[in-house]
């Protein structure tokens, strides 16, 4: 069991380096000129001054060898320095600091809004006999992920604050303002986990274990929600890590739909001036969080199905 | 063919597609045309089918002609996916050892990052526009791709045909691109319908961002976006092709997964 967990982690941490590795060679090489490709956007075609470009460059340091850079920024990124953004100079770590509070909250929310939602459809949706009622429920998560999450953010915008006059629409005031941006970033969440748990559910209402519980006269809604539920839930737990990497994606869409503050915002002015030290923070940190919530539900996955805790051990 | 939702979304299909390579069968409307005495009109005004927007250009022209370059991108998107995926894929099941460990180290390295903030970096560094936004969108969609081919690669080669075929004096590429190539490709082909609405889905939210076309381009996502300043005043800018958008993009996972399912049904 321990060397699974000290096997496991050190894997995370491998993945966290080669992504790190991977943003570098994205952002810094590939472009050829960081500098450059910020005061072009990127397109060519506006006329700098050579002699500002070069006291840039020197000033940021890309005048030296990419693999210096490479080293020296890597060393940074350990101590928590991620270097200076290009646009305002501002530390990004302290930039980013600020407002992970408000992107991690919204996340935060809207998980538990993907999973209460996504687990009423599935459990509802697999369990009811009203042939309609079914069909409606377990036809409600494709329709969910194909949503474009900007326009449904809008429409509850527009429908439960200009209309109705419930909700603000825009800024980071209260928790009321959390609401609509937390639940239009659920939805497409919600129907992934709604899809992947129903999916589970029908396949484990046909296990044999589960005729022989209704043969014995349990009640339906025990096995349903006991014991079916319990060994279903299973592979609804894997998608959490890739749940929470879409929500973070996801939340730069809401955030800006929202006029929230938070990392989305930062990342899309970070691209449009771009700006990439900050593009560079926000991406690692991404797959940080990936890495990190993937590494956790691997470790919780003995405690909740007790079949693989011998094959761990074994293993 | 009793079901009613695949039919309904083939037509919704077909009527985009042909949207987007015959628009003036649709309209014989400009979708640029400005008309400074119709602004803001709501729906179901005369000869303005879904009214008209802030400069009086019809919305239903826009979103008519919305559909070639909405549609356009998703499909660079899946090429590039596809093409990157397959090479990668191939050369990864083909060759296997160190080149394989590699290249899927890679592809797991690719898939630890959030998709859309992946996207939006590779769009910082190619520059805006719909084209790199879909290539961006394409270039996320490798690994995955890489992922699928790579497994129908090593099943596919270990065939008694592939072996037979190096066997009896077949140069190594000859073997590659002419049995193993071909014979792979049918699941990344599945794959690669099944993305399309998702890929719809990321190319219009990063155009929305102001990273895609930019207007007046009548691209669904762009459009959406300058909608939205006229929320409260008129609800038809963002609400009318918002629903189109996300029609198409349910039409196109109901088809693919219809399509999916008749092929996983017809080889069991």
């Amino acid at each position: 069991m321990k060397s699974f967990v000290a096997k496991r982690l050190g894997q995370a941490v491998l993945v966290v380096f080669a992504a790190y590795t991977l943003s570098f060679l994205l952002l810094y090489v590939i472009p050829g000129d960081p500098v450059v490709a910020m005061y072009t956007g990127g397109d060519a075609g506006h006329a700098v001054d050579p002699a500002a470009l070069q006291r840039l460059r020197e000033e940021f340091g890309f005048d030296r060898p990419i693999f210096d850079q490479y080293l020296s920024r890597l060393s940074g990124a350990l101590t928590g320095d991620f270097g200076v953004s290009l646009k305002t100079g501002e530390p990004v770590a302290s930039v980013m600091a600020a407002a992970l509070p408000q992107t991690l909250t919204l996340v935060g929310l809207s998980l538990v809004f993907a999973v209460g939602l996504g687990l009423i459809v599935a459990l509802f949706g697999t369990y009811t006999r009203i042939s309609w009622l079914r069909q409606f429920l377990l036809g409600l998560p494709a329709i969910g992920v194909s949503l474009p999450t900007f326009w449904v953010g809008l429409m509850l915008v527009n429908l439960f604050s200009f209309q109705l006059r419930m909700l603000p629409a825009i800024g980071n005031v209260g928790l009321q303002s959390l609401i609509l941006p937390a639940i239009t970033l659920a939805l497409p969440g919600a129907a992934a986990v709604g899809q992947v748990l129903a999916k589970s559910m029908l396949g484990t209402l046909s296990e044999p274990y589960v005729a022989t519980e209704k043969a014995m006269g349990l009640a339906r809604r025990t096995i349903h929600f006991r014991d079916v539920f319990r060994s279903a839930a299973i592979p609804a737990v894997t998608v959490t890590g890739v749940l929470v990497a879409n929500l973070i994606g996801g939340s730069v869409v809401v955030e800006s739909v929202f006029s929230r503050s938070g990392i989305g915002q930062i990342t899309v002015q970070a691209v449009l001036a771009h700006d990439l030290p900050v593009v560079q923070a926000v991406v690692v940190l991404g797959a940080v969080i990936f890495v990190v919530v993937s590494l956790i539900v691997d470790l919780l996955y003995p405690l909740l199905d007790p079949r693989l805790r011998t094959a761990i051990v074994k293993g | 063919m009793r079901r009613p939702t695949v039919i309904l979304s083939l037509l919704m299909l077909s009527a985009a597609a042909a949207a987007a390579f015959w628009p003036h069968l649709f309209t014989q409307t400009d979708p640029l045309q400005t008309s400074p005495a119709n602004v803001l009109q709501p729906p179901g005004t005369a000869g303005y089918l879904f009214g008209t927007d802030q400069v009086g250009r019809d919305l239903y022209s826009r979103i008519v002609y919305g559909a070639g370059p909405s549609l356009l991108a998703a499909m660079i998107a899946i090429a590039v996916s596809f093409v990157g995926g397959a090479l990668l894929g191939l050369v990864a099941g083909y060759f296997g050892g160190k080149t394989d460990t590699a290249i899927m180290r890679f592809a797991d390295v690719l898939l630890s990052f959030p998709t859309l903030l992946l996207a939006m970096a590779i769009v910082a560094v190619l520059g805006f526009g719909l084209v790199n936004v879909a290539t961006a969108v394409g270039v996320v969609g490798i690994a995955g791709m890489a992922r699928v081919m790579r497994s129908e690669v090593l099943r596919v080669s270990s065939q008694t045909y592939v072996e037979a075929a190096g066997v009896s004096g077949a140069r190594w590429w000859t073997v590659l691109l002419r049995h193993v190539l071909p014979n792979s490709l049918g699941p990344i082909v599945v794959l690669a319908a099944l993305e399309f609405g998702t890929a719809i889905l990321s190319v219009s939210s990063l155009s929305f961002l102001g990273f895609g076309a930019p207007p007046p381009s009548p691209e669904w996502g762009s459009q959406i976006a300058v909608g939205r300043n006229y929320l409260v005043s008129a609800w038809w800018l963002t609400a009318i092709p918002g629903l189109i958008l996300a029609l198409v993009v349910i039409s196109a996972n109901r088809m693919s997964r219809a399509v999916d399912g008749e092929i996983k049904g017809a080889t069991r």
